[in-house]
């Protein structure tokens, strides 16, 4: 499991996990059911052929093996594609501690990026929500960008609620650096 | 010599390299929700829901391919 790999620091408490809305995996595994059935509606068009041109296109005695065998591969693949689909949609996600980010991006099997921002190095959270869906819906993108040498930004689309998002991690942000400068000001002295 | 194609040797062929990807499907997914889910039931329950509907399809693919 993710949590055991993943290790997080002494106190360090997860604040939130975020996976892409619902709206994201409803749509993929709705695409995936027709694309299932299609092979249904053929059979259903081959059964409305006059029955003069029916049985040299069909003999249902002899090719019913072949044409359920055809079936069950269709939906076995189509399966593996819903499968697929709820995979990278449910390891997809954002675990938000009171210290850091980590971002792990699931693309594909055997294709997955983790980034992990730590909060005190963070500065603008940018949030779009575009579109009558995503308004509807209250779904959209989230980017920030962290103040590390390299100027990293990270950007991740259809998060749930991304202003209730924007304003956790904006409170997680002030609490962490208001902890840093405690210690950094107890180091001095 | 010619070769020759009948439906028999089409639909084994098709049935070979379908439980091959199939095998290697499976264990592709349980590497992933084991490695990297965050929640046992949920991976019980995707791998549990995936077997249930994927053995009785494997099942009657192996059954017509003995028919045909």
């Amino acid at each position: 499991m993710l949590f055991e790999k993943t290790h997080l620091e002494p106190d360090e408490k997860v604040l939130k996990i975020v996976r892409p809305h619902w709206f994201v995996i409803t749509i993929e595994l709705f695409i995936v059911f027709v694309v299932a059935i299609l092979p249904l509606f053929a059979l259903f068009a081959v059964a409305l052929l006059p029955d003069s041109v029916m049985p040299t296109l069909f003999e249902p005695g002899k090719q019913l093996p072949a044409i359920t065998f055809g079936l069950a591969t269709w939906l076995l693949l189509t399966l593996m594609g819903g499968f697929l689909a709820w995979t990278d949609y449910y390891l997809d996600l954002w675990i938000i501690t009171d210290r850091r980010i980590m971002v792990i991006d699931q693309i594909s099997f055997f294709n997955r990026n983790i980034s992990i921002f730590r909060l005190e190095r963070m500065q603008d959270i940018e949030v779009t929500v575009k579109g009558f869906l995503q308004t509807f819906l209250n779904f959209g993108t989230i980017s920030a960008q962290t103040a590390s040498h390299t100027m990293q930004n990270f950007s991740s689309t259809n998060m749930p609620d991304p202003r209730g998002l924007q304003t956790l991690i904006q409170r997680a942000m002030d609490a962490r650096m208001q902890i840093v400068t405690l210690k950094a000001h107890e180091s001095d002295h | 010599m010619p070769l020759e194609l009948n439906l028999d040797g089409i639909v084994t062929a098709i049935f070979y390299i379908v439980i091959g990807i199939y095998a290697l499907f499976c264990a592709v997914l349980y590497f992933h929700w084991d490695a990297y889910s965050i929640d046992k039931n949920v991976t019980k329950l995707t791998l549990l829901l995936f077997f249930l509907g994927s053995l009785p399809l494997v099942a009657i693919m192996s059954i017509m391919v003995l028919i045909i």
